[in-house]
């Protein structure tokens, strides 16, 4: 398979290049922006021989088809910023290339849907949303949703951390345009059938996660399964949740940027510059991202990314509930971090849809073509951990 | 009196004030914003004239100071030495508030004989702390027999619901001194600990109470052993941090959001400290709308007629009584008072040292009781055993 990845030098990117030519030896076209930074991030894994590299900007559809085209891609998996998706899916109907992301922020996904028709007539699939949240969790609602006659509400809890005796405040392990956008946007829910708004950081709840974890405190957070998992689940799901588990020292550190106007795009006098503070914050963070993944890796299992998914429903006359744990470390053998639990799912969806294993033409989000078992036990050959429990209410009235 | 007062901020604000008050005091004000000048103007009720001036240009300072009897440097500790020189070849008394860096501070002190040659006194590091402090060290040595510690802590706290993080004085200085290596006195050697360090929970008076302080960099580290007559055998100075701030610093830090490095963005090349600089509340905008207090606490321990004795010297000030009395936030105001105070003391005649000193050379009894007219209050307890 021949596979164009966009925005390879970022978090998540090279990580995918990497599975993708480790676990199905796929021929890669690795590209980003600017060529020395996806050149560092595939010398920093070891990858320069084994996929081309090139320079390529995702929100630029003319160059993104005409690259595809050249190259006879077989899939694009875009890795670059959501903003970009509308585009480079732009670029995938004119290529004839399948098509997955890491996700569409909410407003982007509902848009990305609007193109169903457009890709059912152009015959390629795009299966949009693949990362671990949205991703993961939208596979383990559908199945969840697959072992009950009836689905009611589905809850989704996110939470990171580490086991370190000190808790230094860092860059998150996903984009801080990203987290910025989280506490500044307000989430949307789907409740009672209908998308409906909610105040920043609302909808604080507590959960138990698995241990090491525990109790975690969690909050609102606008993301990409609501927007979907209501009408794709179907089965009368009314009730599609997700929030968010900040550690401590995060919600402080992201908090205090926030307060600090990081946030803001607005541009502000610096001296005699004018500088867009959430661009400059964007910036150091693609520095420190860069600069850290060529650094030695860990020798034991130390951090973590965890969810929780809880389908509530029916099933022969009685109240069910499906719960998935999904718990991935950093792999110390391998030397990765747990951020391949979004890394890994667009490559394996990228694999089915060349393999035509995924093959119904259209615009999807991940609980509408995704297989879930054998989803899951792909992912866990890579230490993402699924673990599925199942209560059954029997009544004796 | 011709006093000239370069630095219209928050502190230079509240030094201008209390100069046009005096009696006989003719007060010039130089600044390198407009709109701080304006302000400065209006709160004197016109009583200071105003320059526009850039403290790094010599011609435009000596120009200020020219038949001026003192001035006070009150923008920034990195514009000393050029003050400093431009004050001493115009024959001016000279008062800063900081030293820029140990090293800096020792380069002002090696001109001691050119300013005791030419009648002229140097007063350097003269706000609250270093300032203040150094005086109530000296009133506390002064009442002793044999100094042992001198402890200095800073117990400013204040919240704000409007801003995350707060600097009550110039906050690239607060910044630096935070993640700055420490140094303390002890056994005659200063000695360094890492920044962040040697976190307690301090015992202030009511109504500052108990708060976490930390280990800093500060001016009377390095001079209260040299210049105090008797010389104690340990000095050090924490500064209180709300674990939220303390945090925030930490988080600046981590993040590389401290480095004066200029970092490229697009079309524009700005370090990432002055962006964060520029995102900041700058103190002079903050009066008004934090809660807390400013607070110094010096503890001097000895030994008098044969017994142990510690004192402990405290200065407080709530930031709502700073607003509603002044204008101005509690730090500002004891900041800019003692400075005030010194200032008005040396254009009338009312100081005798010669030469470049530091704050504790000065007659501390008399200044403790002058500065009591400016609503500084300092309490005493003694302890004997």
């Amino acid at each position: 398979m021949k596979t164009l990845v966009l925005g390879a030098s970022g978090q998540i990117g090279a990580y995918t290049v990497q599975d993708l030519v480790e676990f199905y030896k796929a021929e890669v076209i690795a590209t980003s922006r600017k060529l020395t930074n996806v050149r560092k991030a595939m010398a920093d894994l070891k990858l320069v021989d084994r996929v081309k590299i090139m320079e390529l900007d995702a929100s630029n559809t003319a160059d993104v088809a005409k690259l595809a085209k050249a190259e006879r891609v077989d899939t694009v998996v875009n890795c670059a910023w959501y903003q970009t998706n509308l585009s480079a899916m732009d670029a995938c109907v004119q290529a004839g290339a399948h098509y997955t992301d890491l996700g569409g922020f909410f407003d982007t996904t509902l848009k990305q849907l609007q193109f169903d028709q457009k890709w059912k007539e152009a015959g390629i699939n795009a299966t949009i949303g693949l990362g671990s949240t949205p991703g993961l969790t939208n596979v383990a609602g559908a199945a969840g949703a697959a072992k009950l006659e009836r689905v009611d509400t589905i809850n989704i809890y996110c939470t990171w951390g580490n086991t370190l005796p000190a808790k230094e405040p860092g860059w998150p392990g996903y984009s801080i345009r990203t987290v910025m956008d989280e506490f500044t946007q307000e989430p949307v829910m789907w409740l009672d059938g209908k998308h409906v708004k909610q105040p920043v950081l609302s909808g604080e709840t507590t959960v138990t996660m698995q241990d090491p974890i525990g109790k975690i405190t969690t909050y609102y957070v606008k993301h990409s399964e609501p927007a979907t998992m209501g009408r794709y689940i179907g089965k009368g799901c009314r009730n599609v949740t997700f929030r968010i588990g900040f550690p401590s020292t995060d919600l402080a550190t992201f908090k205090t940027l926030k307060s600090l106007g990081f946030a803001d795009s607005t541009e502000i006098p610096v001296g005699d510059a004018r500088v867009s503070p959430i661009d400059y914050l964007t910036t150091m963070y693609q520095r420190a991202i860069s600069k850290s993944r060529g650094e030695a890796p860990p020798r034991e299992e130390y951090e973590y990314d965890a969810f929780r998914i809880d389908i509530f429903g029916q099933l022969r006359e009685s109240p069910a509930m499906v719960t998935y744990h999904i718990i991935t470390w950093n792999d110390p053998e391998r030397g990765i971090s747990s951020a391949r639990d979004t890394a890994v799912p667009p490559s394996l969806v990228s694999q089915w849809q060349a393999t035509r294993k995924i093959k119904n033409p259209g615009v999807f989000p991940a609980e509408a073509t995704v297989d879930p078992i054998p989803f899951f036990m792909e992912v866990g050959k890579r230490k993402i951990r699924v673990e599925e429990h199942f209560t059954e209410t029997r009544r004796f009235y | 009196m011709k006093l000239s007062v370069i630095g219209a901020g928050g502190v230079g604000q509240v030094i201008a004030g209390h100069l046009a008050r005096a009696k006989e005091a003719t007060v010039k004000v130089g600044d390198i914003d407009r709109s701080r000048l304006r302000e400065v103007s209006e709160a004197s009720g016109g009583r200071v004239s105003t320059v526009r001036l850039d403290a790094r240009n010599p011609d435009q300072v000596g120009r200020l100071i020219k038949g001026s009897n003192v001035v006070i440097n009150a923008s920034h500790p990195r514009f000393n030495q050029l003050i400093m020189h431009q004050a001493l070849k115009r024959k001016v008394h000279y008062i800063d508030l900081a030293g820029y860096s140990p090293t800096d501070i020792f380069a002002q002190t090696k001109q001691d004989a050119k300013w005791k040659k030419d009648g002229l006194v140097a007063i350097l590091g003269m706000g609250e702390d270093p300032g203040l402090s150094n005086v109530m060290a000296r009133r506390g040595v002064d009442m002793l027999d044999r100094v042992s510690e001198i402890r200095i802590r800073d117990g400013e706290t204040s919240t704000s619901e409007t801003f995350p993080f707060i600097a009550l004085f110039a906050p690239d200085v607060f910044l630096e001194e935070a993640v700055s290596p420490a140094h303390y006195f002890e056994g005659g050697e200063t000695k360094t600990s890492p920044p962040m360090s040697g976190r307690e929970i301090y015992p202030f008076p009511q109504p500052i109470g108990d708060v976490p302080v930390y280990s800093m960099d500060h001016d009377e580290v390095h001079t209260l052993p040299l210049y105090l007559p008797k010389k104690p055998n340990y000095v050090d100075f924490k500064l209180a941090l709300t674990d939220e701030t303390a945090s925030a610093i930490k988080l600046f830090h981590g993040l590389g959001l401290l480095e004066r490095k200029p970092m490229r963005v697009g079309t524009t090349k700005v370090s990432p400290l002055s962006v964060l600089l520029s995102l900041l509340p700058p103190p002079s905008q903050i009066a008004g709308k934090i809660r807390g207090n400013a607070g110094i606490l010096v503890e001097v321990k000895g030994e008098l007629s044969g017994k142990r004795c510690l004192q402990r010297f405290c200065v407080t000030m709530s930031h709502d009584e700073a607003y509603s009395k002044f204008r101005t936030n509690a730090t500002s105001y004891l900041t800019g008072t003692p400075t005030a105070v010194c200032a008005l003391m040396l254009a009338a005649g009312r100081i005798e040292n010669r030469g470049v000193i530091a704050p504790e050379c000065l007659n501390a009894e008399r200044f403790i009781d002058e500065a009591r007219m400016f609503d500084i209050q300092v309490q005493v307890e003694k302890t004997r055993w």
